[in-house]
């Protein structure tokens, strides 16, 4: 199995570098567009300046990209449109990357939109994203089904399956956001998203990511078999965590992330570690300022997975783990790992399982 | 828990009780997880006040007025959260102006007069995913007195609604 694993980060290494490749090219093509642009811009704004000073009011409209969306029509039934309305979209039958030159299927650009894929596929070609929506458009609401349908929706083989850039967003009922490239589900720069009801599964990296957001609520989700973490907070705060995350590299991270709550969750047969509070696992003693404080871990199970259970990496403090279940993880006295000396301002409190320190119970 | 910040109520039963089987007063960010109220004389679990919280999983029943009740309380959320069933009166209640609270997946079946009831003047809510059939009253297992629902939101439910725009 280990063998197989070391082959597997080897291959995924191989790919990244092929990717990163890849990106410097995107990244060149990029800068040529930017550049571009940026003349374009400052073609417009010689013209402004020459109309004001010529006292000419003239409408100055930006050049509208030669590939933009067109919006969406009710019923959806090829990938790449913009909805536009605030309104009930419905998908009508399976959507592929194939349909459409654009990176991404479905973009939600009105707040107050609702999209239902109604149990329809979602299939990308490994790079782009299958359903994004943008910043600004507060309030949306993405799920898989209907109360009334059997299944649920995929969504795969994109690099991102749906990412959420806008605020209070409800994204759930989805049979697997999953085998994408990079992550399941992305949630970014946002406030008071809900995430539940879905499973985020064997992504090429990370199951659902929590960057730099607050008041987002994961629940009853599932993250197995993603490539690095299943559930990964990164410069997150005051979030509710409720889920299962188990045979990935690492359960659980919260990475720089503070006043979370952990609760009710599984991470369970990951080939690392379970659950990770603080810096990553290759920084020894966490150098810099990468703290996860005040984290609240209640009522969670971090169990049989390769290395160690829950792990508050060193400089990170004020976290309480209580009423945890954490036992038969694989190496010594690490079903419960405190780097902080006598547990700094942690709390670890009847917890089962064995831990590194007497500190912890 | 009364004028708290943050605190975390977990695994427990809040049963049988004169009054509410858990009572939320002027509290902020607080979170309830795993918990049932069950056969309390007034409401299962009541939210008076109280601000950005988090309910759920977890349901309320049996109890002598409502399973939740949200008064006067904004911005709180309650997700996963089945069973708030058999209350005499109703399942959920969003009442005197309690607004954009977020209902997500959960349901308020099978209560003497109504499901999920959001009363005149409470607005900015937004329920999906919530299954709420066979409660007492006709066409109230999802209730919105609000002209056109106003600003709340009902999409992707079960059971009658009092009006069109319940969906």
């Amino acid at each position: 199995m280990k063998r197989s694993r070391d082959q597997g980060i080897h291959s995924r290494l191989i790919n990244d570098d092929a990717r990163m490749k890849s990106s410097a090219q995107a990244m060149s093509s990029r800068k040529t567009q930017m550049d571009s642009t940026k003349k374009t811009c400052v073609r417009l704004l010689a013209r402004i300046s020459l109309s004001a000073a010529l006292g000419v009011a003239l409408s100055v409209l930006p050049p509208k990209p030669a590939n933009a969306a067109p919006s969406c029509p009710a019923t959806i039934t090829a990938c790449g449109c913009k909805i536009t309305n605030s309104q009930i979209y419905t998908v009508a039958n399976n959507l592929s990357a194939a349909q459409t030159t654009l990176p991404t299927c479905i973009e939600i650009a009105k707040d107050h939109a609702i999209l239902n894929t109604m149990g329809f596929s979602l299939t990308g070609s490994g790079k782009g994203t299958g359903i994004v929506i943008d910043k600004g458009a507060d309030h949306a609401i993405v799920e898989g089904t209907t109360e009334t349908a059997n299944g649920q929706s995929n969504v795969t083989q994109w690099n991102i399956g749906i990412e959420d850039d806008a605020n209070d967003a409800i994204i759930q009922l989805f049979a697997n956001i999953g085998n994408n490239s990079t992550t399941g589900v992305l949630v970014k720069q946002v406030t008071n998203s809900i995430v539940g009801d879905l499973l985020a599964n064997s992504n090429g990296r990370f199951g659902i990511v929590v960057d730099h957001s607050s008041r987002v609520e994961i629940y009853n989700v599932a993250t197995s078999g993603d490539g690095e973490v299943g559930l990964w907070l990164d410069s997150s705060n005051n979030n509710h965590i409720l889920g299962t995350a188990g045979a990935n590299i690492l359960g659980t991270w919260l990475s720089t992330s503070s006043n979370n709550v952990v609760a009710d969750d599984a991470n369970i047969n990951n080939s690392n570690t379970g659950l990770v509070v603080g810096c990553g696992l290759d920084r020894k003693n966490c150098p810099g300022n990468e703290r996860s404080n005040n984290n609240y871990i209640v009522f969670g199970t971090a169990s049989s997975n390769t290395k160690a259970g829950v792990v508050i990496r060193k400089h990170s403090g004020g976290n309480t783990v209580t009423l945890g279940t954490n036992n038969g993880n694989g190496g010594n006295k690490m079903d419960m790992v405190d780097e902080n000396n006598k547990c700094g301002s942690n709390v670890w409190y009847n917890n089962t399982g064995q831990g590194n320190q007497s500190c912890i119970r | 828990m009364k004028a708290v910040y943050g605190s975390i109520v977990t695994a427990l039963n809040a049963n049988g009780n004169k009054q509410f089987g858990v009572l939320f007063s002027n509290t902020t960010g607080a979170s309830l997880i795993n918990v049932s109220a069950n056969r309390n004389n007034q409401a299962g679990l009541k939210l008076d006040s109280s601000t950005g919280n988090s309910i759920g999983p977890g349901g309320m029943e049996s109890n002598g007025t409502y399973g939740i009740w949200l008064q006067s309380s904004s911005g709180n959320t309650i997700r996963d959260s089945n069973g708030n069933q058999f209350n005499n009166d109703t399942g959920i209640r969003l009442a005197g102006g309690s607004n954009k609270n977020r209902i997500a997946s959960g349901g308020a079946p099978n209560n003497g007069k109504a499901g999920i009831v959001i009363t005149l003047g409470s607005t900015g809510n937004t329920v999906t995913v919530t299954h709420n059939p066979g409660n007492g009253n006709p066409n109230s297992d999802m209730v919105d007195p609000n002209p056109n629902c106003d600003s709340n939101v009902w999409y992707n439910n079960l059971g009658n609604p009092s009006q069109a725009c319940i969906k």
